[in-house]
């Protein structure tokens, strides 16, 4: 029994203690859904990173920085970043301001329209189940590599973990749970990183280090990074890969159920903007220190088989056992946030969207949606146990495709006043469908769609086109309702509640937070790096 | 070169987001904050 092994076993203890002391103050379907509408700033901050950031984010984007990537990492996450304003703006407030305890349940309600809901929530169940194979298997390769125990041990430990809060405590847990991993692979990547960069020769000399390790890919202090590896053929198609991801993933935290879904548990819709502000700095910042981390040992181990293990050797081998033991355990804390995260929000689907069931009771209702939890956590694993998990083809389609289907039909809601519910039905459909099969035919090499379908043409892209325009039919054949315009009317209006001259004040010093974390992050990039490559300090 | 205008976007775009959500909320709070009996928010 190592320490990793003990770290990993200790932290599913405590995750379990805390999601069922959440538990137990869960009266309602209103607690379970949406933590009771009283999520503080903090809270909703960290389910919002803490769901974003999954084991992908510690080990494949990791490596794709190894590899020479570091530059479009940071793109792409800026850009990434920017959601995390325009989504509580031009959507997150709204959704939030209509009370409803789901996403589907609010197109439901928005547009007037029951088939809209269902179509929302098959749409939820599909994508995310797909998404949360992904993020279960993550966590247990990581924990049997950890831990040494057999995977399928750890798969079972891995779900026992995240479904046992999840099913109890609902949302109440999982904001909870969220926040405390998203403050340990916080504070651990934070106190990682002077040993990491003290091994490689301090973190003034990483740059001079790279440019003379023979080892580190020749174009990785470049602003374009390793063209190649971008799939582009010159620097401008490396920077159009990085800026159209970094849209895609806005388009991403600004609107899927897991990420804009959030907004719905804050306290009132100020803390929505506070929270967005921590998590884009968080995603800018934060994510910049990470990467700095994994091409610092670059340095130290320039030839890694394996890339995408680039923290988990650093944890093992360079810094003290406690601090990689704590790191470690924040990895595998970011896969069971968002493992967590995505549970919730299928059972919450499934009981509120897809099943339209009576209650006479609220301890019934509560009743019920535990067990429905139960039954797709368990659901979940078989599927995770036979392999599904781990198929390329499934991760490949469940980051972002709810994205490419519900972006026009939720901000439509807000900012597009013709939009109808058969336009937004059909918008949704069209975007879904349209992304599975133009990714498909780039999944499967078919025809020449490969070359075709990249940077706006990307099948996230051709899903959104595709959404625009059965949007804009839909609406022309079958107008807006009387009762869809007065809805519409009334959701624009702010709330008594919120029109406080001190909480606009308070939203003000997040916004100069962005603005100083932006020129301290370009003062550090300049002086710390493009000035001192371009011989210019 | 290429280097330097994108340590100045990186930041820019962090500081941008920040300044429209400024923007936005001071213009919103002018509409809907209501003024006591002086003229003050």
């Amino acid at each position: 029994m190592n320490i990793y092994f003990i770290g990993v076993i200790l932290s599913i203890i405590v995750y379990l203690l805390v999601g069922i002391w959440a538990g137990r103050n869960v009266k309602d379907t209103n607690d379970y859904y949406v933590s009771g509408r009283n999520g503080s700033t903090i809270l909703i901050a960290g389910t919002l990173f803490a769901s974003m950031l999954s084991v992908t984010g510690f080990m494949g984007d990791q490596g794709f920085c190894y590899s020479g990537n570091i530059t479009t990492m940071v793109l792409l996450n800026t850009i990434c970043a920017c959601g995390y304003i325009a989504g509580p703006l031009l959507f997150g407030r709204y959704l939030r301001r209509s009370e409803c305890n789901t996403m589907p349940e609010y197109f439901g309600v928005r547009y007037k329209d029951k088939k809209i809901r269902r179509v929302a929530g098959v749409i939820t169940i599909i994508s995310l189940t797909a998404y949360l194979l992904s993020s279960i298997t993550g966590v247990g390769i990581l924990m049997e590599e950890l831990t040494g125990l057999p995977y399928e041990t750890c798969l079972f430990l891995a779900w026992f973990c995240f479904t046992g809060f999840t099913f109890y405590s609902g949302s109440k847990g999982v904001i909870l749970t969220d926040t405390m991993m998203f403050l340990v692979f916080l504070f651990a990547t934070m106190l990682a990183g002077p040993y990491i960069f003290r091994e490689q020769g301090g973190i003034g000399n990483l740059v001079e280090n790279l440019m003379n390790n023979p080892a580190a890919h020749p174009q990785i202090l470049d602003y374009h990074g390793n063209i190649a590896a971008t799939g582009a053929t010159d620097a401008f198609g490396a920077v159009m890969y990085a800026v159209t991801m970094g849209i895609v993933w806005l388009i991403t935290v600004s609107v899927s159920p897991w990420q804009a879904g959030r907004n719905m548990m804050a306290k009132s819709e100020h803390v929505t903007f506070r929270a967005g502000a921590v998590a884009a700095i968080c995603t800018t910042v934060f994510l910049l220190y990470l990467n700095l981390e994994s091409v610092s040992v670059i340095n130290i181990h320039p030839d890694m088989e394996d890339p995408q293990r680039v923290l988990i050797w650093a944890s093992m081998e360079v810094v003290p056992k406690l601090i990689g033991t704590l790191l470690l355990s924040g990895i595998m804390a970011a896969g069971l946030s968002s493992a967590s995260t995505f549970l919730s929000v299928i059972g919450f689907s499934v009981s509120s969207d897809i099943i339209d069931k009576e209650f006479h009771s609220a301890k019934e209702e509560l009743r019920f949606n535990r067990i429905v939890m139960l039954v797709v956590g368990v659901a979940a694993l078989i599927l995770a146990y036979m392999g599904l998990g781990s198929m390329r083809v499934i991760a490949y389609f469940a980051s972002t495709i709810i994205a490419a289907s519900w972006a026009v039909p939720a901000i439509g809601s807000v900012l597009w006043k013709k939009l109808s519910a058969t336009g937004a039905r059909w918008a949704m459909l069209a975007g879904f469908l349209g992304y599975i099969i133009s990714k498909g035919l780039v999944g499967f090499h078919i025809g020449p769609f490969d070359g075709i379908l990249k940077n706006f043409l990307d099948p996230f892209f051709v899903g959104i086109y595709l959404s625009i325009f059965f949007a804009v039919l839909g609406s022309r054949l079958h107008p807006k309702s009387a009762e869809e315009e007065e809805y519409h009317k009334n959701l624009m209006i702010v709330p008594q509640s919120e029109r406080k001259a001190a909480d606009y004040k308070r939203d003000r010093v997040y916004g100069y937070a962005m603005i100083l974390a932006g020129v301290v992050t370009t003062c550090v990039l300049l002086l710390g790096w493009a000035l001192p490559y371009n011989g210019m300090r | 070169m290429g280097e330097i205008i994108f340590s100045v976007c990186i930041g820019g775009l962090l500081a941008g987001a920040g300044i429209i959500l400024l923007i936005v909320l001071k213009h919103e709070e002018k509409r809907v904050c209501p003024k006591d009996d002086d003229g003050k928010k």
